[in-house]
């Protein structure tokens, strides 16, 4: 099982996106804010990062380039956006390897990529431990 | 010389000239007369005169030769010949010199023995000659003939020299003469008669001509009164039918000149009109002609350009070096760079450009070429500003319009899916619950944008009705209590028990509301508390929506209504807006009647008022 953090500044949209990975096993937590999520970045293992966008204090796109480039991660990252500038976050996020899905969205979806991920995540692991 | 003086001269040089005409005419006739008299008289007289001479010639011949056959040797013999020879009277002297020069016979026997000739001066073969002499007796020169000839078989040499006075042999004055001068003087008194006639029928056209030059300036009005009285006189009444004919093609003149002067003047209306026109277009418009000389800017240019353009002085030189002398304003610099690089293309259709001046300005450049009389162009600057910034703010909204939507969109849909995936009632409870707030939270964002289009096309709808307020506000609150108490920001209403009905219109008040609490809870920080209060008198309510965010600067609180408008700091960076709520609940506030007034403390919160009369005033919006 992995820990994601949520980073989205809608309440509910957190909370459902918390309830349906808490019940496939992961460990969730939550950020209303880029910069909450700055801070728990630092301070936890986070192993896939799911981020909005437009958030306050601290956008989506701002927060993933800090974690690839100063946090050298490459952990899994899925970006949801209501923006329908799709094309300049696109332009913005080519380099860091992430997922986007556009709201609105379906949490089976989401749940779906997830699993998917944290699976490439392990068989990339697999792989290299094989190597 | 002045030009005065000159008309009169030639005036009086006018009047003159029938004098002067027929004393020319004498004087030319009577010198042409004499010159023919004289010349007449002069060849008659010297055919007299050569016949004359001939006689005196031959006769001294004669004479000599019959001197040589006598044989007159002697001085007396000499002197009886030449008695009877010139008994005829004719001969002023007769004389017979010799050698010595000394006269041997003589007609004056006193002349007998003198010496006519110094010694030596005959020559030795004496030719016959004859020679004409003047001599001045008195007052007359009287001409005298003298020939000359030798005396042949004489025992010495001997010259025979007779002298003839003409003027006592030849008659004073022939017929011929007399004719002559009777036929010039007749002439003469014939011409005079004749000029005076002349003259008598000159005088209209001298008076006409007098006057003509007096009244050259009023001459229209004045031929009239030329009319000459002598209507019998043929000059008179071809001059007063040329009087009448003058004055009817002044008539039809004056009707060409009216009509003339008609059309210049519609034409001169026409083209002012034309120039009002131009100059009331909401666009810059620049003529430039040959060369792209600027020959013409409205109005508008020169408030765009900066500059101050006069349209009857057609400034010259090049545009770039005309506006460069105008001081146009950098924009003006630009919208030259603009006019260079169409002119780089010699055969532009149509060069469009769109030049960005200071701030957020903007404007289209337009460059049209004209080739008709002279190849020019016409330049249209278009202030597109105002569209740039409605552009803006079209993009801003929509980007808001998409995340507002889609936010509740994604809640509801989550929500159903997981109210279908999940068995467990208080989670189906939950869901239910946030469905229900998540699709109201949708209708007042539709109803917003609605309002916001409506605002925007200026046909916004007041539908009034009885609004109960008390009922809209506790509504608006418990819709966002759910929202607040998840920022961990107190929510309340602090609501009288009753308040008046107030005439209105529902739904623009809900987005009013909405907004406000909206606003509110954006800026206020989780702990902060937000509370609407009301009050309502006679003259209407007041409804206010207090928080205790981060308040808003001075400088600042008269901007906050205009539309994207966003204080520039990191706080409200930090948080989604796009700066038009404030706008549409002022603009529907103000469209019932009423106003929204705004106090703050940077810190410590803020006020906003909405005052209300209890009817909405009816306010025209727009078209």
């Amino acid at each position: 099982m992995a820990t994601i953090l949520i980073a989205e500044d809608d309440a509910g949209i957190r909370h459902v996106c918390m309830m349906w990975l808490a019940r496939e096993g992961h460990t969730v937590i939550e950020a209303a804010d880029g910069q909450a999520a700055m801070e728990l970045l630092q301070s936890q293992d986070v192993d896939l990062l799911v981020s909005d966008v437009e958030m306050p204090r601290l956008s989506g796109t701002d927060l993933v380039a800090w974690w690839r480039v100063e946090k050298k991660s490459s952990r899994p990252v899925i970006m949801i956006s209501a923006t329908y500038k799709r094309s300049e976050v696109d332009s913005q996020m080519r380099s860091y390897d992430i997922q986007f899905m556009a709201k609105p969205f379906s949490p089976l979806k989401l749940t779906q990529t997830v699993e998917d991920l944290l699976a490439g995540r392990d068989n990339a692991a697999t792989s290299d431990t094989q190597h | 010389m002045s030009w005065s003086l000159t008309k009169r001269l030639k005036a009086r040089a006018w009047e003159q000239i029938p004098t002067s005409l027929t004393m020319v005419i004498l004087a030319v006739y009577v010198g042409s007369a004499g010159a023919m008299a004289y010349a007449f008289s002069h060849k008659r007289d010297s055919q007299i005169k050569t016949s004359v001479v001939g006689i005196i010639g031959e006769s001294v011949n004669r004479c000599a030769d019959s001197i040589a056959m006598v044989g007159a040797h002697d001085g007396e013999k000499l002197e009886e010949f030449l008695k009877r020879f010139g008994a005829s009277g004719m001969w002023d002297s007769l004389r017979v010199i010799n050698a010595d020069g000394d006269i041997v016979a003589s007609l004056r026997p006193d002349e007998a023995g003198t010496r006519h000739w110094q010694a030596g001066q005959l020559k030795r073969n004496w030719p016959s000659e004859m020679v004409t002499e003047w001599e001045n007796q008195g007052q007359a020169l009287l001409e005298r003939v003298t020939m000359r000839t030798p005396i042949a078989d004489a025992g010495e040499r001997l010259m025979l020299e007779g002298v003839v006075r003409l003027d006592s042999i030849l008659p004073p004055q022939s017929t011929f003469d007399r004719l002559v001068l009777m036929i010039f003087g007749g002439s003469l008194v014939l011409l005079l008669l004749v000029c005076r006639a002349l003259r008598r029928h000159l005088q209209p056209l001298v008076s006409i001509g007098s006057n003509l030059v007096r009244h050259k300036g009023r001459l229209q009005q004045e031929l009239c009164s030329l009319r000459l009285a002598n209507e019998s006189n043929a000059v008179a009444q071809a001059w007063n039918q040329l009087v009448s004919l003058f004055e009817d093609t002044c008539e039809a003149a004056a009707q060409v000149s009216a009509t003339r002067e008609l059309s210049a003047a519609l034409e001169r209306n026409a083209t002012s009109s034309v120039i009002e026109a131009v100059n009331l277009v909401p666009e810059g418009m620049m003529y430039l002609g040959e060369g792209h000389r600027l020959r013409y800017a409205n109005k508008m240019a020169c408030r765009l350009l900066g500059i101050e353009f006069e349209p009857a002085r057609e400034r010259k030189g090049s545009t770039a070096r005309v506006l460069w002398d105008l001081g146009v304003s950098e924009l003006g610099q630009k919208i030259v760079e603009a006019i260079k690089s169409a002119r780089r293309g010699e055969h532009f259709e149509t060069h469009s450009t769109t030049v960005r001046g200071d701030e957020d300005s903007a404007f289209r450049v337009r460059i049209m070429p004209v080739v008709h009389q002279e190849r020019g162009a016409v330049v249209l600057i278009t202030d597109e500003s105002q569209r740039a910034k409605a552009e803006a703010a079209r993009e801003a909204f929509v980007a808001q319009v998409s995340h507002e939507l889609r936010t509740p969109l994604t809640n509801i849909r989550a929500y159903t899916e997981t109210c279908t995936e999940f068995d467990d009632p208080k989670v189906q409870a939950e869901c239910f619950n946030v469905i229900n707030k998540e699709t109201r939270r949708l209708g007042r964002l539709v109803e917003e944008m609605l309002s916001r289009s409506q605002l925007d096309i200026g046909t916004m709808n007041i539908r009034s009705d009885d609004v109960d307020l008390l009922a809209l506000l506790h509504e608006a609150v418990r819709d966002l209590r759910a929202t607040a108490e998840n920022m961990e920001i107190e929510l309340v209403a602090e609501l009288p028990s009753k308040l008046p009905l107030l005439h209105a219109d529902r739904d623009k008040l809900a987005v009013v509301i909405n907004n406000l609490l909206g606003n509110a809870l954006k800026y206020t920080k989780s702990g902060g508390r937000i509370s609407v209060a009301c009050e309502a008198d006679e003259g209407g309510v007041r409804i206010k929506v207090i928080d205790t965010g981060i308040g808003i600067a001075e400088e600042h609180r008269s901007k906050i209504f205009e539309r994207m408008y966003r204080v520039d700091s990191e706080e409200v960076k930090n948080r989604t807006g796009s700066g038009i709520g404030l706008t549409t609940a002022l603009e529907i506030v103000q469209a019932h009647g009423g106003d929204i007034q705004v106090s703050s403390k940077p810190g410590e919160g803020s006020t906003f008022t909405v005052e209300l009369p209890l009817r909405a005033a009816a306010v025209e919006r727009g078209s």
